[in-house]
């Protein structure tokens, strides 16, 4: 099957602090694919989400995001060519909105495993509350020509019970020749 | 055969770069055709357009509706009676060197009689404030299943070396 299953994370320790970390990612797929289901702790109703690769023995040397988001009210783009990740604002629904309302996100990374191509994530998300929500698209460049091999995720005074992450791997092993 | 992703093609640009990339053959045994694709073009942009379009065909019978962010900018727009569909837009020569796009095309019901829906979600990327994000929706007035794909920048440039394109049939 081309699309498998790596790892996942639930988070059901509500004292739950810090990132999530995924690491010793195999390098035997050619794209990740990241799907999490999350809220946060943070005293708001709302809270950025983080995302960052990296490999075990190198860093990137230097960083862009760009995103596209609407409230529902008002649309932005936006720029930064200093975080060292991925950032959502308002991707989360914080500790203070209505309750059991959770966002999804769907990061896409290709060719993970190339030493010959800096690394761009993009990350699709959004969440709704009745009557308010967030909604964007965003990328990020990690200027990084080295594998991923592993991978966080976290948020403003981290994530509440019931997040998710699963991780699944996609191989490019064509079944069909003659393209 | 077994449900869900199955890898059908892929290609990797060559040394040579390449005008057209096209998957032709793609077998009429699955439900949706998905594409994932790290582009990179030869242009000398920090950015260019990029399309699809369908068996072969260049007929004015593709439209397109998008949203698209560049960093610092926001707008939605259309094309309409064009000879492919537009994507978005991909790293060129004048963007942070070793930078390639990330793109996503689901295309659901490729074996129909139906005209042909696509729904892409595209990023560019560039260390600097403007790069693009684009979504699309796209059509192409298409009755025919459809039986070979192919992506083009019509004058604007060659996929670099090391872009690469992968077609996954999905099955239900």
């Amino acid at each position: 099957m081309t699309m498998q299953h790596i790892a996942s994370y639930t988070v059901t320790d509500s004292g739950y602090s810090g990132p999530i970390y995924m690491l010793n990612i195999p390098q035997t797929f050619q794209h990740l694919h990241i799907r999490i289901f999350g809220r946060s702790k943070f005293n708001a109703v709302t809270s950025g989400f983080y995302a960052a690769v990296y490999n075990s023995s190198s860093s990137p040397s230097s960083f862009a995001t760009h995103s596209m988001h609407g409230d529902g009210t008002t649309v932005v783009a936006a720029s930064n060519t200093g975080l060292p990740y991925a950032f959502a604002p308002q991707a989360f629904p914080g500790a203070t909105a209505t309750a059991n309302v959770f966002s999804s996100l769907i990061i896409d990374l290709l060719d993970y495993t190339s030493t010959s191509k800096n690394k761009t994530m993009k990350m699709i998300y959004g969440h709704d509350r009745n009557g308010s929500g967030f909604t964007g698209i965003n990328s990020q460049l990690f200027v990084f020509n080295q594998a991923v091999d592993r991978f966080y995720i976290d948020t403003e005074s981290s994530f509440a019970v019931g997040t998710r992450i699963d991780i699944y791997g996609i191989n490019s092993n064509p079944i069909a020749t003659g393209a | 055969m077994p449900k869900g992703m199955q890898a059908i093609y892929t290609q990797t640009v060559g040394a040579g770069n390449a005008t057209t990339v096209t998957f032709n053959n793609i077998p009429q045994t699955y439900t949706d055709l998905q594409v994932l694709i790290s582009p990179r073009l030869s242009s000398s942009y920090s950015q260019t357009g990029f399309y699809i379009y369908l068996n072969g065909s260049t007929a004015t019978n593709y439209s397109t509706t998008y949203l698209q962010g560049a960093g610092n900018a926001l707008g939605s727009s259309r094309e309409t009676n064009n000879v492919a569909c537009f994507l978005g837009q991909a790293p060129a020569a004048n963007a942070t060197a070793n930078t390639f796009g990330n793109v996503s095309i689901y295309i659901p019901n490729y074996t129909s009689g139906l005209f042909k829906q696509m729904i892409t979600d595209v990023v560019q990327e560039n260390n600097t404030t403007s790069a693009y994000q684009n979504l699309t929706a796209n059509m192409a007035r298409l009755n025919s299943p459809i039986t070979s794909i192919s992506f083009n920048t019509f004058g604007y440039g060659d996929f670099v070396q090391n872009s690469t394109f992968t077609l996954y049939g999905i099955s239900r």
